[in-house]
C-alpha cells in the first residue's frame, strides 16, 4: 500500500467512524411539560382515591419520547412503580389506580418522563463515560420482558461518577456498566450469558418532572436561611464530644463509617460554627464550637517547643493544619462572647505558628517532637490557613507579635512563593491566602497581595462554567472538563475568599462587576446542590438532610467541609450583600 | 547521506520519547500501553543504531518500523477522535476544557507519532536503489 493511499484512507475512515459514533451516541431531547402541568402530575397524585383529580391546565401536554414512571418512596426506599405509556393523563390515572391497591404511609412520588433514546456506544476505553450521570438510565429488553434502570435506580446504587478514582484528592468519575447490566440480567432472571445473548441493552434519557418551580433568588435573606440551616445540619449531627460526624448518609441516615476524620476539618467546621454565632446570631452554633473546640483541647493538644506552645496532634503527627484552623475557630468565637478556655488555647497555638515562621517569612509546616525542632517541608493550605489564623488571633487578642508574623508571611506567599516563569498563567489552591489578603487590608500594606488575589480570580473566572456548558445545571461551578461532574467546594471556598477580596477592592474604588457577577453564579450553584427539602425521594429522613451538603449532585453523602465552606461562602457573599446596601 | 543521519536522529528521538513519556510520563501502569509503547521505543532506537552503523537490513527494517509508528500513531488520533465524537453525542458540546485537553494529547501524538513517520518514510524512497 502506498503511503498516500494510506493516509487518505486513515483520514477517510477516522471522519466516517467519528460520524457514526456520534450519531448513535447522540440521544434525542424530547420536550417537558410545561412547570403547571408538572405540577399538576403531582398534585393529582397525592388526591386521595374517590377523591376529583385537579383540573389539568390548559393545553394538551406534550406526549413523552417512552414510557412515564411513577414511583413512590417511603424513608428514602423504592416501595412500588408503575411503568405508564407516554400519555401524562391516562399515566397518572392508571399509576393512582395502581398505587391505591397497596396504600402507603407517607409516600413521595416522583414522575420520570423519557426524552429519548439511543445504542449503548463505547469507543475502546471509553465505556465509563456511556451513561451521563443524573440523566441517563438503562433499559434491557429480552423478548417481552423489559426492565428498566433510571436515573433514580442508579442515583441509589451510587452507580455514578464512583467507577474510578484517580490520584487526584476528592475526584472520581466514571459510571461502571458491568454490575448494571447484572442487576438487569437478575431481574430477567437470566443469567450473564443468556442476558447478553437474549436481551438488547440501550441508553435512555430520563427526566423527573418538577413538583415546584425551582426558587433561584439569592437574596440576604435566602442566602442567611441557607447558611443557618448547614449550621443546624452539623449541630443536628454533632456528638456530645465535641466530634462532628464526618460523612453522613442520607440515604440510610446514618454515620459512614471507614473513613479516617480529619482534624483540619474539625477545626474548619468549628471556624464556621463560630461564624454563625456571630453574624447570624446562633448562640447554640456558639455552643457547638466550644464543644468542638474542647475536643481539640482534650484529645490533641499537647506542646511544641515549649510550654506556652500548643500544637494540635492527631494520629501522631503534629498538625498545622489543624492547629491553624483551630486558633480561627477560637479568635472567631471571641468575637461573639469571651471565653478563658478559647482565649488561652488561642494564645497557644498562635506562639506555637510564630516559631514554625522562617527568617523570609513562610513557615515549616512540620514539627519533630523527639528532636524538639521545625521541619521545614511546606503543605498545601497549611501557610494561608496561618496567616489568617494570625490576624483573627490578633485582632481577638491584640498581640503584635502574630501582626508582625502575618505581615512577613502574606508578602511571601503573593510574591517570592508564587514567583517563577509562567506563574501569571497557573495558580494554585489559594482560598485561604486570600481570605487573609483581604482581612489583612484594615492592619497592613497589601497592594501587592490584593493584586496578586485579583489576578487568582481572574485565573478563576477563566475556569468556571457558564450555562450550557455541561450537561447539569453548573452554572458557577468550576472545571476543566464536562465529562466530570461539578463540585460543590471549589465553588464555595472560591466565594469564601473572592467575595472579601471584592470589598477589599472596593473600599479602594476598584469595582468590579464581573467579579461580583462570577461570585453570584457560585451562590447560585451552591444554593441549587444543598439539601433544601427539594428532592428527598431517596433521603431516610429529609429533615435530619436538611442542611446537608453533597460533594456532587450525583451523592447522597455530606462531608462535613463540604457544608462548612458552603456555609462559610453564603456568609461572606451575605456580608457582601450587606455591606453594598 | 543526509536522509540517513535526518532518519537516524528522528528515530533515536522517537525512541526516547515514547519510552519516557511511557514510564516516566503515564501516571499509572497499564500493560497493553506499557508493552505496545515498550516495543515501539526499542524497535525505533534499534532502527537508529542500525542506520547509524549502515547495516545491510537498515532500510528494510527502518521501514517495517516506521509502519507500525505510523499505524499505532493513526490509530491512537482516531481513537482520540472517536472519544470525542461519542462524548460530544453523549453529553453535548465537549467545551473549551475538554477539547484542550484532547487537543494537546492529539497534538502531542500527532508531530511524533504521524507526521515525522510520513516524512521519514518519503525520506527513505531516496535512500533505496532505484529499479
Amino acid at each position: 500500500m502506498s503511503l498516500r493511499r494510506y493516509l487518505i484512507g486513515w483520514l477517510f475512515v477516522t471522519c466516517a467512524a467519528c460520524a457514526v459514533i456520534y450519531a448513535r451516541a447522540h440521544i434525542g431531547s424530547a420536550p417537558l411539560p410545561d412547570a403547571a402541568t408538572q405540577a399538576w402530575a403531582y398534585a393529582a397524585l397525592a388526591t386521595p382515591p374517590g377523591e376529583a383529580l385537579p383540573p389539568l391546565p390548559p393545553g394538551r401536554p406534550p406526549r413523552a419520547d417512552g414510557p412515564i414512571f411513577v414511583s413512590a418512596y417511603v424513608r428514602g426506599e423504592l416501595q412500588s412503580r408503575y411503568v405508564g405509556t407516554n400519555d401524562l393523563v391516562a399515566t397518572i390515572e392508571a399509576a393512582r389506580a395502581e398505587l391505591a391497591k397497596q396504600p402507603l404511609r407517607g409516600p413521595i412520588h416522583r414522575v420520570l418522563w423519557t426524552r429519548g433514546e439511543s445504542p449503548l456506544v463505547a469507543v475502546p476505553g471509553l465505556s465509563l463515560f456511556s451513561l451521563v450521570p443524573l440523566h441517563d438510565g438503562l433499559v434491557a429488553r429480552c423478548g417481552e420482558r423489559t426492565v428498566y434502570l433510571t436515573p433514580d435506580d442508579l442515583l441509589a446504587r451510587e452507580a455514578y461518577d464512583h467507577a474510578r478514582k484517580p490520584p487526584v484528592p476528592d475526584l472520581t468519575f466514571g459510571t461502571e456498566l458491568a454490575p448494571l447490566r447484572a442487576a438487569l440480567a437478575e431481574a430477567v432472571a437470566l443469567d450473564a450469558a443468556a442476558f447478553e445473548r437474549e436481551c438488547s441493552l440501550r441508553r435512555i434519557r430520563i427526566t423527573p418532572l418538577q413538583r415546584v418551580a425551582a426558587d433561584e433568588s439569592a437574596g440576604l435573606r435566602e442566602v442567611q436561611s441557607a447558611a443557618r440551616e448547614h449550621a443546624r445540619f452539623i449541630l443536628r449531627h454533632q456528638a456530645s464530644s465535641g466530634r462532628f460526624t464526618y460523612i453522613y448518609d442520607a440515604q440510610r441516615d446514618r454515620v459512614r463509617a471507614r473513613n479516617q476524620y480529619s482534624l483540619a476539618r474539625h477545626g474548619g467546621t468549628a471556624f464556621f460554627l463560630a461564624q454563625a454565632a456571630h453574624r447570624l446570631r446562633m448562640p447554640e452554633a456558639r455552643a457547638g464550637a466550644l464543644r468542638a473546640l474542647d475536643f481539640v483541647r482534650r484529645e490533641t493538644l499537647d506542646t511544641c517547643g515549649g510550654q506556652d506552645r500548643a500544637c494540635a496532634i492527631w494520629r501522631g503527627r503534629v498538625e498545622m493544619g489543624a492547629s491553624a484552623l483551630s486558633a480561627l475557630a477560637a479568635a472567631e468565637l471571641l468575637r461573639s462572647g469571651d471565653d478563658p478556655a478559647a482565649r488561652e488555647l488561642l494564645r497557644g497555638l498562635l506562639a506555637f505558628m510564630r516559631a514554625q515562621q522562617r527568617p523570609d517569612g513562610e513557615l515549616m509546616h512540620e514539627y519533630d517532637r523527639k528532636r524538639g525542632r521545625p521541619i521545614d517541608v511546606q503543605r498545601m493550605y497549611y501557610s494561608g490557613e496561618a496567616a489568617l489564623a494570625l490576624l483573627a488571633g490578633y485582632e481577638a487578642l491584640g498581640n503584635a507579635a502574630d501582626k508582625q508574623a502575618a505581615e512577613r508571611l502574606i508578602p511571601h506567599l503573593t510574591g517570592a512563593a508564587w514567583s517563577f516563569f509562567g506563574s501569571r498563567y497557573f495558580y494554585g489552591e489559594e482560598h485561604w491566602t486570600c481570605q487573609a489578603v483581604a482581612r489583612a487590608g484594615a492592619h497592613m500594606n497589601v497592594r501587592g497581595a490584593l493584586e496578586f488575589c485579583r489576578r487568582w480570580g481572574e485565573f478563576q473566572a477563566r475556569l468556571q462554567y457558564g450555562p450550557g456548558v455541561t450537561p447539569w445545571p453548573a452554572m458557577g461551578a468550576f472545571g476543566v472538563g464536562p465529562v466530570l461532574l461539578p463540585r460543590a467546594t471549589t465553588a464555595a471556598s472560591r466565594v469564601e475568599a473572592l467575595a472579601p477580596i471584592y470589598l477589599a477592592l472596593a473600599a479602594r474604588g476598584q469595582q468590579d462587576p464581573e467579579l461580583r457577577a462570577l461570585l453570584e453564579r457560585s451562590v447560585g450553584l451552591l444554593l441549587r446542590m444543598r439539601w433544601s427539602g427539594r428532592e428527598t425521594h431517596l433521603f431516610a429522613d429529609p429533615r435530619a438532610a436538611m442542611g446537608g451538603m453533597p460533594s456532587t449532585l450525583a451523592e447522597l453523602t455530606s462531608r462535613v467541609d463540604m457544608v462548612q465552606h458552603a456555609g462559610s461562602a453564603l456568609l461572606a457573599w451575605a456580608e457582601l450583600l450587606e455591606r453594598s446596601r | 547521506m543526509s536522509h540517513r543521519i535526518a532518519i537516524t536522529c528522528a528515530q533515536a528521538l522517537i525512541g526516547v520519547l515514547v519510552a519516557v513519556g511511557i514510564w516516566l510520563g503515564l501516571p499509572t501502569r497499564y500493560w497493553p500501553v506499557d508493552l505496545l509503547g515498550t516495543l515501539l521505543a526499542v524497535a525505533a532506537l534499534l532502527t537508529a543504531g542500525l542506520l547509524a552503523i549502515g547495516a545491510r537490513t537498515a532500510v528494510a527494517v527502518t521501514r517495517a518500523v516506521l509502519w507500525a509508528e505510523l499505524v499505532l500513531g493513526s490509530l491512537c488520533v482516531s481513537l482520540l477522535a472517536g472519544s470525542i465524537a461519542q462524548l460530544w453525542g453523549s453529553y453535548g458540546p465537549v467545551g473549551s476544557g475538554g477539547a484542550l485537553l484532547m487537543g494537546t494529547i492529539a497534538c502531542l501524538v500527532l508531530p511524533y507519532l504521524v507526521a515525522l513517520p510520513v516524512l521519514q518514510l518519503v525520506w527513505l524512497r531516496r535512500l533505496e536503489p532505484r529499479a
